[in-house]
C-alpha cells in the first residue's frame, strides 16, 4: 500500500488530491449512525460501499481502502511519534537534574516501543493477509 | 494528535470517526477520516478537545 506521510510521520488518507482520485457528491445510504442530509466524496463515481469492507471488490485505483490497514499504520507511526516525544521529556529531565525520573520515563518507552513492536507485526502479518486475497 | 470523533452538539450525532483532517470553507465543515472518505455538513466548529480527540460541531 502506498502511503504519504506528513512532516509528523503521520500517514496522509489516499483521499487527497495527489493521488487523482475524482471527487463529487452524492447520497448513499449505507451505515453511518446518523440520519442529517450531508455530501459524500468517494474516490468513484457512483459506487457505494461501506468504510469497511471486503478487499478485491471496490475496483478502485491504488489499491484497496481497508480501514484496519490505515489504522494499524496510522497508530505504529503515531506510537513511535510519541515514543520519541517522551523520551525527548527524559533527557530534558535527565539535564534538569532529575535522573531518577528520566529513567523510569525511559523504562517505560522501552516497554512502549516493545509493545509498538508487536503492532508493526500484525500490522506485516495483515498486509501479508490483504496480498492474499489481491488487496495490494 | 490523535485520531478524533466528530459529533453534532444538537443530538450528539456521531457524524464521522477516526477523522483525521477538518476543513472549513465558509458555512460548510469538509471532513476526512484515515481511509480519505469524507462527509461535508453545513453548520460550524464549536469547539475542538484535543486530549479527548472530540470535535463538536453546530450543524444545520
Amino acid at each position: 500500500m502506498h502511503l504519504i506521510t506528513d512532516e509528523n510521520g503521520n500517514p496522509i488518507p489516499h483521499g487527497s488530491q495527489e493521488h487523482g482520485h475524482c471527487e463529487h457528491t452524492h447520497e448513499h445510504d449505507h451505515a453511518h449512525g446518523h440520519d442529517h442530509p450531508h455530501t459524500h466524496e468517494h474516490g468513484e463515481e457512483g459506487h457505494a460501499h461501506s468504510h469497511s469492507h471486503d478487499c478485491g471488490h471496490c475496483g478502485h485505483e491504488g489499491g484497496c481502502k481497508d480501514e484496519t490497514l490505515a489504522l494499524l499504520t496510522y497508530m505504529v507511526q503515531h506510537n513511535a511519534s510519541h515514543a520519541a516525544e517522551t523520551d525527548q521529556m527524559a533527557a530534558k529531565l535527565e539535564a534538569a537534574g532529575m535522573e531518577d525520573v528520566a529513567k523510569q520515563i525511559r523504562t517505560g518507552v522501552a516497554e512502549y516501543q516493545k509493545g509498538n513492536m508487536y503492532l508493526q507485526i500484525a500490522l506485516s502479518l495483515y498486509q501479508e493477509h490483504l496480498k492474499e486475497k489481491g488487496c495490494e | 494528535m490523535c485520531l478524533a470523533t466528530v459529533f453534532k452538539e444538537s443530538d450528539h450525532t456521531v457524524l464521522m470517526r477516526n477523522a483525521s483532517r477538518i476543513e472549513v470553507d465558509g458555512d460548510k465543515v469538509i471532513i476526512e477520516d484515515i481511509i480519505g472518505d469524507r462527509t461535508t455538513v453545513i453548520g460550524r466548529i464549536k469547539w475542538v478537545d484535543l486530549t479527548g480527540s472530540e470535535v463538536c460541531l453546530v450543524c444545520e
